[in-house]
């Protein structure tokens, strides 16, 4: 490892498998996902829809459906995250963990006032008056870039556009000064130019503010130079992870690879054909045996069907990966004994 | 919203006219006039066509209604010939009475609804869900002369709670009033309760899968906050409606509990003056039945305003 962390892991997740009932099956969204952020520490969790990444970050909270099963282990600064006591979730959702929901149109109530919407939290959190509530939520909109906000307190989010419904959802997230956002595609419902300006206010805030955060696209260009750290995900697992320079510099599963391949990018000449990664998800209910990318890979060979789990590292680094025919080149003979972790 | 109010307006007005025509063309049919009632039933027919000239009952249907509309605009609806009681006179003495039965049981049936839709929507299709709508579906399912019977007998003379029947106005005291009102309110409340249950159980159903819920959830607030801060008022704009036609429905038709507890009200003097052909107190009261309830549609209508600012917002552009 490069970077040695002298604090403890404010949240790790170990082997956390997350299976969804549904009338045709059991759907295992998350199939044995690990990983751990540091305080201040911002990670990128990228991956193309229904990879799973919106349900591990729902799994983290815990906001998920009575029906929903976890297991493995997930514990934030000590804390039992994968306890289902109302009481502990009470306590750290919007405290100590807060979520900014894709469709700000959706994510805030269009029958209450942003007043109510921005206060709520902090008045049940903090112990404030109203009045004081009041005067921070103020504070916040200005510093989220909400012009005329005295205006806006008394607003009904049906009278804002989204970038600014955003911005009010952004001010409601760091309402309480949580220690880990979790930003599930923040910017996805938004216009291409709202989205640049959304992304550079959650980094700079996220700055200002030493705070952790989990911030999950299926958009590799929001994750690049925002984030420290990034974990690819396929089909509910892990296929990738490390630093976010390094990932993308030198990607070594070929799924990453292939990711990669399919984004447009203004340094490569005009009318370069887009790379397509050809074929859809694996069958979720029943994913098949060893790599779940297997099946779409250019690359594949017989014993990248191989049961056993694989997950290896780079030497001299975090960046790690589940691929026997990594991109570098390096036929892989051994196999890593499980599954490891990332960046402990 | 001027404009939105004056269509509502003009909507009614048109409501109302339509009803006070279809009534004298519906008494009309009927057989056996005004006329033969006043004069008995040993009138010779000469006589009794003598009273109709007199009375205009020989005119055309159309006639008769601009001419009954005439003096109703000012406010005067008529004197009943059978009574000889001013038709207004009449409808207010017995108003109050209608309409505290008719409030009162709407207050009941949304006492009992609204609980148990939000104890319902918790876990849709769970154990719990179930119960409560086959509870709801027997109350239902038991007409109000089965009901009123079986409560009087239950609460009035076993427990002997209310009066087994009989009306207290209000100047005898708040206390008596309200349990003379209370088994008749509650003998029509059932019925809309089951409505009401369902109605609210399935619009919050829906809201609580809202993305906004899960976000106020996702901020740490209790269940209890995020149900009825957040999901509440979104989910009652269907009950609010059926609310609001319940309502209008009850005060023209609280005919059968009227007569069972023999309450003063307005069912009893329409039931009374049809078996004694009062065209003129029927038309009357039905007159005033149609106001009522387009008012209080239109209420309801202005109600959606104040509880949701998208048709607030959308009304005013």
């Amino acid at each position: 490892m490069t970077i040695s962390h002298t604090a403890s892991p404010l949240l790790e997740v170990d082997h956390l498998h997350t299976h969804i009932p549904t009338p045709a099956g059991v759907v295992r969204a998350v199939d044995d996902v690990s990983l751990s952020l540091h305080p201040g520490e911002a990670m990128g969790i990228v991956g193309e829809s229904g990879s799973g990444k919106s349900v591990l970050a729902r799994s983290i909270m815990g906001l998920l459906p009575r029906n929903v099963v976890r297991s493995g282990a997930i514990s934030f600064d000590g804390r039992d995250l994968l306890s289902d006591d109302r009481a502990l979730h009470e306590e750290l959702w919007g405290r100590r963990i807060a979520l900014v929901f894709q469709d700000p149109s959706r994510s805030l109530n269009p029958v209450v006032r942003v007043e109510r919407q921005l206060t709520e939290g902090m008045r049940k959190h903090l112990g404030i008056s109203q009045a004081e509530a009041r005067g921070r939520a103020l504070q916040l909109l200005q510093e989220v870039g909400v012009p005329d906000p005295e205006r806006r307190l008394t607003n009904f989010p049906g009278q804002m556009s989204g970038g600014m419904r955003q911005r009010v959802m952004i001010a409601v997230a760091l309402s309480c000064e949580p220690d880990l956002l979790i930003a599930d595609e923040p910017t996805t419902a938004l216009d291409v130019t709202i989205q640049r300006q959304i992304l550079d206010l959650l980094e700079r805030l996220r700055q200002a503010r030493r705070m952790s955060l989990l911030l999950i696209s299926h958009d590799l260009g929001v994750v690049a130079g925002r984030t420290d750290r990034v974990a690819v995900m396929y089909a509910g697992r892990l296929v990738e992870t490390g630093r976010t320079k390094a990932v993308f510099a030198t990607p070594q599963h070929r799924y990453t690879e292939a990711l990669l391949g399919a984004t447009p990018s203004l340094t490569l000449p005009r009318h370069t054909r887009l790379q397509v990664i050809k074929g859809g998800l694996p069958n979720v209910y029943d994913p098949p045996a060893g790599c779940r990318f297997a099946d779409r890979c250019v690359h594949v060979s017989g014993d990248c069907r191989s049961p056993d789990p694989f997950w290896i590292g780079l030497p001299g680094s975090d960046h790690m990966h589940g691929c026997r025919h990594p991109a570098s080149g390096d036929v892989v003979s051994a196999t890593a004994g499980g599954v490891g972790s990332l960046g402990r | 919203m001027l404009q939105f109010a004056v269509k509502r307006f003009l909507r009614g007005v048109l409501v109302i006219l339509l009803v006070t025509f279809l009534v004298i063309v519906l008494l009309s049919l009927a057989p056996g006039s005004v006329a033969s009632v006043i004069l008995g039933d040993n009138a010779t027919p000469e006589a009794v066509a003598d009273l109709e000239h007199k009375m205009g009952l020989d005119r055309s249907i159309f006639i008769q209604w601009l001419s009954w509309l005439a003096s109703a605009v000012t406010g005067n609806l008529g004197v009943s010939p059978v009574t000889y009681q001013q038709v207004t006179t009449a409808i207010f003495e017995r108003l109050p009475v209608t309409l505290e039965i008719a409030l009162l049981a709407l207050i009941i049936a949304l006492v009992i609804a609204v609980p148990l839709a939000t104890i319902a929507a918790r876990r849709p299709e769970g154990g719990v869900d179930r119960g409560i709508t086959g509870l709801t579906s027997v109350f239902l399912s038991i007409p109000a002369f089965v009901a009123a019977p079986v409560l009087v007998y239950l609460l009035a003379v076993e427990a002997r709670l209310f009066p087994v029947a009989g009306w207290a106005p209000l100047s005898e005291g708040l206390g008596p009033n309200l349990r003379a009102a209370f088994l008749p309110a509650l003998c029509v409340a059932l019925i809309e309760v089951a409505a009401f249950q369902r109605i609210l159980r399935a619009d919050l159903v829906t809201t609580l899968r809202e993305d906004y819920v899960e976000a106020a959830r996702a901020k740490g607030m209790s269940s209890r906050y995020v149900l009825w801060r957040h999901a509440f008022r979104p989910s009652s704009f269907s009950l609010l409606t059926v609310a609001g036609i319940s309502l209008g429905r009850l005060i023209g038709g609280t005919i059968i509990v009227e007569m069972f507890f023999s309450l003063p009200g307005l069912g009893q003097l329409v039931a009374g003056a049809i078996s004694s052909r009062d065209i003129v107190m029927v038309q009357g009261v039905v007159t005033f039945v149609a106001v009522a309830y387009v008012l209080i549609n239109t209420i309801v209508d202005v109600g959606y305003g104040l509880l949701d600012p998208r048709v607030r917002l959308a009304v005013s552009r």
